[in-house]
């Protein structure tokens, strides 16, 4: 039986580290990525395309799609979106909340000459012939210092 | 006589002033289509109804009984211009920003779609500007930068890259002029330097 009340916590602290982040990287993809991630205790580093790398190898999951992404991600787990793309790709931070057209997950993200998106599908972030590419990594969270 | 000479410039000039050439952007609300030059201009799908400022397309242009679809996703701004045959539709996916060339007539996208890592596009009488963007994996890291790119609008032809302008524009945005892609040090600031 899962603890719920320790899940309901990791995914709150998710949310709480992208809304903390957010004013100060909305115009940067992985620089909100990199910035939500260490204040979970989590290490990412580098642009787009290499924490898109560093999310398919170990200690990182993959998930083939969004559907599954959301799962994790309401199960408490740190999940990243992310498509490589020349010169730079894109990144965020999938969290707890719905699907769009059932399989378009939540997300928070910087986007440069913008001001990126909160609590918004990732149909938002990538247009229709790339949003089905996304690729998802995740980890748990480490406990709480 | 000299007054009455001064007078008409000023009337000429306002008349000018007030009747806009080149391109523009279109205003868009919620499913409300905007007219112009005689065609009708709809975006799908807005992110927002009250306030929209992304659309998920498409692009549907409309005079009398005709009507079609560009199929453009993730629109943030619509141009068009008086007695071109085309209107330029910025989008973005990822960190991409795309800038594509709509015929009105047939909505079939014409010449190259522009890809761009840039922090926005300016479409201004007849020039297209993409502004120079960078960034950068840590705070005290040289940047990824993208270069400037600024275009000639004509009616009849491709748009034609101003390299010179491109250049300068560049080098006003991010300190230092370049072409293509560099690693800079310090970018929008009076200490940026092209890293080697």
């Amino acid at each position: 039986m899962p603890d719920t009340t320790t899940e309901i916590t990791a995914q709150q602290r998710i949310i709480n580290a992208c809304e903390v982040e957010f004013n100060a990287h909305d115009n940067d993809c992985s620089g909100f990525v990199r910035a939500v991630s260490r204040d979970l205790g989590v290490t990412l580093t580098g642009l787009a395309n290499d924490i898109v790398d560093e999310i398919q190898a170990a200690p990182w999951t993959t998930v083939p799609n969004g559907v599954q992404a959301k799962a994790q991600a309401d199960s408490g787990f740190l999940v990243i979106g992310g498509l490589k793309d020349d010169p730079h790709g894109h990144v965020v931070v999938i969290v707890t909340g719905p699907l769009a057209a059932g399989k378009y997950p939540t997300a928070y993200w910087g986007r440069l000459g913008s001001i990126g998106k909160k609590n918004t599908t990732i149909n938002w972030a990538w247009n229709s012939q790339d949003r089905d590419k996304v690729i998802y990594g995740y980890i748990a969270l480490p406990p709480q210092q | 006589m000299k007054f009455i000479s001064l007078l008409l410039s000023a009337l000429l000039y306002f008349t000018l002033a007030e009747s806009p050439d080149g391109f523009q952007a279109l205003v868009f609300s919620d499913q409300q289509a905007t007219r112009f030059g005689g065609y009708s201009f709809r975006l799908a799908g807005p992110d927002q109804p009250d306030k929209p400022t992304t659309w998920q397309g498409p692009l549907t242009i409309a005079t009398g009984e005709k009507s079609c679809d560009a199929s453009v996703s993730l629109v943030t701004a619509v141009y068009a211009a008086q007695d071109f045959p085309y209107v330029i539709a910025v989008t973005y996916s990822g960190s991409s920003t795309h800038v594509h060339f709509v015929t009105i007539a047939t909505c079939a996208t014409q010449w190259t779609t522009y890809k761009a890592f840039t922090d926005g596009v300016d479409v201004h009488d007849n020039r297209l500007s993409i502004l120079p963007a960078c960034e950068s994996s840590a705070s005290d890291a040289a940047s990824q930068c993208s270069s400037a790119r600024v275009y000639q609008l004509s009616k009849d032809s491709a748009p034609v890259i101003l390299r010179k302008a491109s250049l300068q524009l560049t080098r006003e945005k991010l300190g230092v002029g370049f072409w293509g892609q560099a690693m800079v040090s310090n970018p929008r600031t009076p200490q940026a330097a092209i890293v080697h």
